[in-house]
C-alpha cells in the first residue's frame, strides 16, 4: 500500500483490470483533504452508504487534521455505520469490496476501513423443496450466508453458539461460516474442520458439494459421503446439539454438516414432531425400502437366471412366459429398462414442470405401456425395477448411492447369481464399515454398537425418554480420533 | 501395519462367521471319532490362548499363521467345488475371484472395519437361520447336499479362534461383559451338536436346506472368514514369518488335499 491516495486508487484500478462494477467515489472534504471510497457496484446499500458514511463526512470540520490523524477523526467521530473493520492490505479491500462493504481510503494514510453497508439482492427465505415437511418450520436456508446466520441465531439463542468466518477458493474467494456449538463440538474436531478447509487447494468454490471431498477423513471420492448437506435450519440446528459442526457456504442453501453417520439418512424433522409410534414405522419402512431400491431388480435377476425354483409355481410359469416373449437376455432388459427410468427421471428434473409432466406421461404410457404390449420388456421385469425406483423416492438422500449400487448389483446378479449379490453386500458393507469422518464411525451407532445411542435409530424413543440423555456424535464408540 | 483396534464381542461374532463357513464343508456320522473331533480342538484352543496370550514365539506365530494359510485355501479349494459339483452352478469361476477379491479387499481396509461389517452380517445370518429353521419345520425338504473334505475341515474350523486370537491379541480390547461371550459360546455348542447330528430333520433344516438363501449367508461367511484369516496373517506377521508360514502353509495344504485324493 501507497501513502498516495491517487497511487493506491491506480493499483486498485489495475488490479481490477478496469472492470465495470468496480466503483470510486472520490470526495474532497472541507479542509481540502482527499478520501475515498471503494465500493463494488450492486454489492452494497446504497442508502446506507449515503446516510452513514457519504453525508456525515461531506457534513464534517476536520480542521487542519490529515493522514493518519484525519482517519482516526473520520473513524471516531464521523462515520455512523454500525460495522467497521480495519484493512491494512490492498488485496483485502478489494475482497471486502467485493463482499459488499464500502472501503475508505484516506491520503496519506496507510490504514483503510472496511465498512459495513453491504445490500445486494437475494432470493428471500422460502420452504426448501428438497426437504419438505408436513410439521414444521417451512423456512430454508438461502443463498445468502448472513441471513442463513440469522435463522440459526434465531433459533438458537445461546451465547455457545458460535459463528467463524473465513474464505476458500483463490480465485472466487467464496466466504464460509463454521457454526458450532462451542460446549458440544471439541476443540479438536472444531481445529481439524478449518485445518481441512485452509488446505482446501481449490480455485473456484461454486457450492457446497465441491468442498465434501476435502472434508472426509480419506480425501477420496467415495460411494458413501461422511459429510451431510441439509436446506433446513431446524434441521441444522438439531445437528448442531449433537455435536456436529456446520459449515456454511455463501451462495449456496445447502449447508455442510459433519460429521454424517448412515442412520441419518433415514431420520427427518416430522419423526419429531409425530408420535413416536408413527415414527418408528416410517423410518423401519425407510429402511425396507433402502434395500428394495438397491437389491431388488438385482435379486429378482439372481433368482430367475440361476434359481428360478424359488419362485411359487404360478408366479414361476407367469415369469418364464414373459421372458420367453421378449427379444432381450434378461440382464441386457433390466439395464435398458433401469437406464431409461434414469433418463426420464433426470429429464424430469432439469425441465420446466409443465414439460417434467409430459415427459413422465410419455415415459408411463408410450415407453412402459407400448413396450410391454410390444414385447420388448416384460411386464415382471419392469414392474422389479419400478418397485426399485419408487422405493429409493423414500430416502433421496442417498438417491446417488442407490443408483449406483442398484446397477452393480443388477450386473453381479445377472452374471453371478444369488452368491455375487450376497458376496457384493459383504463388499459393500465392510466399506460403509471402513469410513469414518473425524474419528466418527460412519456405521455407528449400529456398528461400534451402542446400545445408548440406538434410542433414536430404528425407533424414536418419547420425547421424555429422549431429553433424558444427550446425545454426541463424538461420545459414539470409536468416535475419539479427534478428541484428544 | 494399521494399528486397528477391535473390540472382543466384535472378534466373536467374526470368529462365528469363520466357523460357520467350515462347517459347510464338514460330511459326517455322528460318531465317538466325531465327537473327539469336535471336543478335541475346543480344548487345544484354549491351551493355546492360555499359553501363548499376546507373546507367542516367532515359531509359533508362524506356524499359526501357516495353519491359517492353509486353512484359507482349503475354504477357497472347497467353496468352488461347492458351487461346482454339488450345486451344479455354472460360474464358479466367477464367484471364486469375487471371494478373494473380497479377501484381498478386506486385507487392505483393516481388521477394524472387518470385525465391525462381521456384526451386521452376523444378524442376517442369525436372521437366515431362523427362518430356514421355520422352513424345516414344515418339512421343507432340502434340495441339495453339502460334501467336502469330510473331518479334515473340523480340526481347521475349531482351531481358528485360538490361532486368530494369539495373532490378534495386540489389537483385541477386552470388555467386561461375559455373558455375549457365554451365549456366544452356547450357540457355538448348538451347531456342534446339530452337525453331529445330521439325521436330524431340524439339523438337515438349518444345515442342508433352504438352498438360495442360506447357501448365499455360507458364501458370505466363506469370503469373510477368508478375510479374517489373511489380514490376521498378512497384518499381524511379519515379513519373514509370512514368508515362512506361506510355505508350511502351501505343504500343509497339499498334504491335506493328498491325502482327501488318497482316501
Amino acid at each position: 500500500m501507497n501513502i498516495s491516495l491517487k497511487e493506491n486508487i491506480n493499483t486498485l484500478k489495475t488490479k481490477t483490470s478496469g472492470s465495470a462494477d468496480f466503483t470510486v467515489r472520490e470526495l474532497r472534504l472541507r479542509n481540502g483533504e482527499s478520501v475515498a471510497i471503494i465500493t463494488t457496484e450492486g454489492m452494497s446499500d446504497k442508502e446506507s452508504l449515503a446516510i452513514s458514511v457519504v453525508n456525515p463526512m461531506l457534513g464534517c470540520d476536520p480542521k487542519k487534521k490529515r493522514g493518519e490523524e484525519l482517519f482516526d477523526y473520520l473513524v471516531e467521530n464521523v462515520l455512523s455505520a454500525g460495522e467497521v473493520i480495519p484493512v491494512d492490505t490492498l488485496v483485502d479491500a478489494l475482497r471486502f469490496s467485493m463482499s459488499g462493504f464500502a472501503v475508505l481510503m484516506v491520503d496519506q494514510s496507510l490504514r483503510m476501513l472496511a465498512i459495513g453497508v453491504q445490500g445486494y439482492s437475494h432470493r428471500s427465505v422460502s420452504e426448501p423443496e428438497s426437504e419438505l415437511v408436513q410439521r414444521g418450520s417451512r423456512e430454508g436456508f438461502t443463498e445468502a450466508s448472513r441471513i442463513n446466520m440469522t435463522l440459526i441465531r434465531r433459533r438458537m439463542k445461546t451465547p455457545d453458539l458460535v459463528f467463524e468466518t473465513m474464505t476458500v477458493g483463490s480465485v472466487s474467494k467464496t466466504e464460509l461460516v463454521l457454526v458450532y456449538l462451542e460446549k458440544k463440538a471439541t476443540k479438536s474436531s472444531v481445529d481439524e474442520v478449518r485445518k481441512r478447509l485452509k488446505a482446501c487447494d481449490i480455485k473456484t468454490v461454486l457450492g457446497s458439494g465441491y468442498l465434501v471431498p476435502y472434508l472426509e477423513d480419506s480425501g477420496k471420492n467415495e460411494v458413501f459421503t461422511g459429510v451431510g448437506i441439509t436446506e433446513r435450519p431446524d434441521t441444522l440446528c438439531g445437528k448442531l446439539t449433537e455435536g456436529r459442526i456446520g459449515i456454511i457456504v455463501d451462495g449456496t442453501p445447502s449447508v455442510l454438516v459433519i460429521p454424517h453417520l448412515f442412520v441419518e439418512n433415514f431420520q427427518s424433522v416430522d419423526d419429531y414432531s409425530n408420535r413416536p409410534y408413527f415414527a418408528a414405522i416410517i423410518r423401519i419402512l425407510k429402511y425396507i425400502s433402502y434395500f428394495a431400491a438397491v437389491l431388488f431388480p438385482g435379486i429378482y435377476i439372481a433368482l430367475v437366471n440361476f434359481h428360478p425354483d424359488y419362485f411359487p409355481k404360478e408366479l414361476l410359469k407367469n415369469i418364464r412366459e414373459s421372458i420367453d416373449h421378449t427379444p432381450l437376455p434378461l440382464i441386457l432388459e433390466v439395464l435398458v429398462i433401469d437406464f431409461i427410468y434414469e433418463v426420464m427421471r433426470e429429464s424430469g428434473l432439469r425441465l420446466p414442470k409443465v414439460l417434467g409432466h409430459a415427459v413422465s406421461i410419455v415415459g408411463a404410457l408410450v415407453i412402459g405401456d407400448c413396450a410391454i404390449n410390444a414385447g420388448i420388456i416384460g411386464a415382471p421385469t419392469l414392474m422389479s425395477v419400478a418397485i426399485a425406483a419408487i422405493c429409493s423416492y423414500v430416502i433421496p438422500d442417498l438417491y446417488p448411492q442407490v443408483t449406483v449400487l442398484r446397477l452393480s448389483f443388477i450386473v453381479v446378479g445377472g452374471m453371478l447369481g444369488i452368491f455375487g449379490v450376497a458376496s457384493l453386500s459383504a463388499v459393500v458393507l465392510v466399506f460403509m464399515c471402513s469410513k469414518s469422518t473425524l474419528g466418527v464411525v460412519y456405521m455407528s451407532p449400529l456398528t461400534p454398537f451402542s446400545q445408548r445411542h440406538m434410542r433414536d435409530v430404528f425407533v424414536r424413543l418419547g420425547w421424555k425418554k429422549l431429553s433424558k440423555y444427550e446425545m454426541n456424535v463424538q461420545n459414539l464408540k470409536g468416535g475419539s480420533a479427534y478428541e484428544k | 501395519m494399521k494399528n486397528d483396534r477391535i473390540t472382543l464381542s466384535q472378534f466373536s461374532f467374526s470368529m462365528f462367521l469363520s466357523l460357520l463357513s467350515a462347517l459347510m464343508f464338514i460330511k459326517g456320522k455322528p460318531s465317538v471319532p466325531n465327537l473327539a473331533a469336535a471336543v478335541a480342538p475346543l480344548a487345544i484352543d484354549l491351551l493355546i490362548v492360555a499359553f501363548y496370550k499376546g507373546g507367542a514365539p516367532i515359531a509359533v506365530k508362524a506356524a499359526l499363521a501357516a495353519y491359517m494359510f492353509a486353512y484359507c485355501v482349503l475354504v477357497a479349494v472347497s467353496f468352488c467345488r461347492f458351487l461346482y459339483k454339488d450345486l451344479g452352478y455354472g460360474p464358479y469361476w466367477g464367484l471364486a475371484l469375487v471371494s478373494v477379491g473380497f479377501a484381498y479387499f478386506c486385507s487392505v481396509k483393516g481388521i477394524e472395519p472387518l470385525a465391525r461389517a462381521s456384526v451386521i452380517i452376523s444378524v442376517f445370518v442369525f436372521a437366515a437361520l431362523i427362518y430356514v429353521t421355520v422352513l424345516s419345520l414344515f418339512k421343507v425338504e432340502p434340495e441339495f447336499e453339502f460334501d467336502g473334505f469330510s473331518g479334515f475341515s473340523l480340526p481347521f474350523s475349531l482351531l481358528l479362534p485360538a490361532a486368530v486370537y494369539v495373532l490378534l491379541y495386540d489389537n483385541i480390547i477386552p470388555e467386561k461383559k461375559y455373558i455375549p461371550y457365554i451365549l456366544f459360546g452356547i450357540l457355538l455348542a448348538v451347531i456342534v451338536f446339530y452337525y453331529l447330528l445330521p439325521d436330524d430333520k431340524a439339523a438337515v433344516g438349518i444345515f442342508k436346506g433352504a438352498d438360495g438363501l442360506l447357501s448365499a449367508v455360507l458364501s458370505v461367511a466363506s469370503a469373510y472368514s477368508l478375510s479374517t484369516c489373511a489380514q490376521a496373517v498378512v497384518g499381524n506377521t511379519k515379513k519373514r514369518e509370512l514368508l515362512a508360514a506361506v510355505f508350511l502353509g502351501a505343504v500343509f495344504a497339499a498334504a491335506v488335499v493328498f491325502l482327501y485324493c488318497k482316501i
